[in-house]
């Protein structure tokens, strides 16, 4: 629904209410039928939608207590297909890219010489990352065949990429005086392609055709991808093997699509919650922890090495102090 | 609202009264349903709410070995179960009781 829609002294309310409510698993048609009520209400009333309806922020977290779907949560986050994996690719791209130029423009100033076997490393790393990425989304999505063949495949190249470094040696440049400028356009450039790809890329709908023996995979592949323990995930299996062997006409017809189920299992089961809360809360303080180690002991940054390991070190702390307010021993279900 | 989405709301509840009367299979526990004239309910949602009651304590799972097949996976009330179950039937009752008022007040 276009925002003009609305009378324009509730334009802003709206865009609050919309700004809290994105990216909370709620479908588009749900939300569209939801704000259509509200346009009708406000409307009927002849008041101004925070007056009728309080703050839209706390309007938006009950909207999404009841309205938004697993199914929903499957389809747009990790895992749930071509779109979020290549939004994750650009995004890691861009990041990149920008702490590359950024660190050309302190180290080297307007013009830089591009030596090969630093060069080689770089695009090592950036396969790794982007590898990692691709890896991460076929392992939520219940592939985890397919992930270890992706992580195989960025490894060799990898490797290729430092052994090649390696066997050029250190002072071969491939290009000199390079202006940085445009060599930051054309490293940021895939990035941004792939990102606006991603926008463009239609919503992803929930695959409906499954055999049962691929259906059967998928879950099992989905409850460990949720950090389910092996043995309950062999139970929930197990039982659902059982349920089909009563009469059920497919898998996919009696319990819906694998990783939706997965997920909810998933959510139910407290030493997957408190494994996804431990892996979650390392990885969001260890990384930047383990950046600012190495930016401190290279002085990469040079006069910016002490204000960006500082960042990073504040990143972690505010990392450690929202996951502890989240940590799932201390809440109810 | 059709009897399936009040079926889905009380599903918890609905399971809960299965097992009040004899531990069950997930498949016994959809069977019960129907056999009480309820429709029958989609694995879909049969599970995810045994999992939660079971996370919450209500209810209990073991596997069972059979005599004529595989293992079957079998749920039973426990005493925290008993207690949420007279909470949702007492919630229900209340519900019911204030509804039927608003239906005759009309």
């Amino acid at each position: 629904m276009d925002v003009q829609t609305w009378p324009t002294g509730d334009q802003k309310w709206v865009a609050r209410y919309r700004t809290s409510i994105a990216g909370k698993h709620v479908p588009a048609a749900a939300l569209e039928a939801r704000e259509r009520e509200l346009l009708d209400a406000v409307r009927e009333a002849g008041l101004p939608a925070a007056e009728l309806f309080g703050d839209a922020a706390v309007l938006a977290t009950e909207d999404v207590a009841e309205l938004s779907t697993v199914d929903e949560a499957v389809r747009t986050s990790e895992g749930g297909g071509l779109r979020s994996a290549l939004r994750e690719v650009g995004g890691t791209l861009v990041s990149f890219a920008c702490v590359a130029v950024l660190l050309m423009l302190i180290r080297s100033g307007w013009s830089v010489d591009v030596d090969v076997a630093p060069a080689l490393v770089a695009a090592g790393v950036v396969v790794v990352a982007v590898g990692w990425v691709v890896g991460r989304a076929l392992f939520s999505a219940g592939n985890p065949v397919a992930m270890v063949r992706v992580l195989v495949a960025v490894g060799a190249i990898a490797a290729g990429a430092i052994a090649s470094a390696a066997t050029v040696g250190p002072d071969q440049v491939a290009a000199s005086d390079v202006p940085v400028p445009p060599l930051g356009i054309g490293l940021i450039a895939p990035g941004v392609l792939a990102l606006v790809a991603a926008s463009r890329m239609p919503q992803q709908t929930l695959r409906e055709d499954w055999d049962d023996a691929e259906w059967l995979r998928r879950f099992r592949g989905g409850l460990r991808a949720r950090l389910v323990p092996a043995a309950t995930a062999r139970g929930h299996v197990a039982e659902i093997e059982q349920a089909m062997g009563s009469g059920a006409p497919s898998a996919f017809a009696e319990f819906g699509h694998p990783l939706v189920l997965a997920r909810e299992l998933a959510e139910a089961d407290r030493t997957a919650r408190a494994r996804r809360w431990w892996v979650a809360t390392v990885a969001g303080m260890g990384t930047p922890l383990l950046i600012a180690a190495v930016i401190l002991g290279l002085g990469s940054w040079e006069a910016l090495t002490i204000p960006v390991a500082a960042l990073l070190l504040l990143s972690a702390v505010i990392t450690l102090v929202v996951g502890w307010g989240e940590r799932p021993w201390a809440k109810g279900r | 609202m059709s009897v399936a989405a009040w079926q889905r709301a009380s599903l918890p509840m609905l399971v809960l009264d299965v097992l009040a009367v004899a531990p069950c299979h997930g498949y016994g526990i959809s069977q019960a349903l129907v056999t009480a004239g309820l429709q029958p309910i989609k694995g879909a949602q049969l599970y995810p709410a045994l999992a939660r009651l079971e996370d919450e304590g209500a209810i209990l799972a073991q596997w069972e070995q059979s005599e004529s097949g595989p293992a079957r996976k079998v749920y039973e009330l426990t005493a925290a179960g008993r207690a949420q179950r007279g909470e949702l039937r007492a919630e229900w009752d209340a519900f019911i009781t204030a509804a039927q008022a608003v239906g005759r007040a009309n």
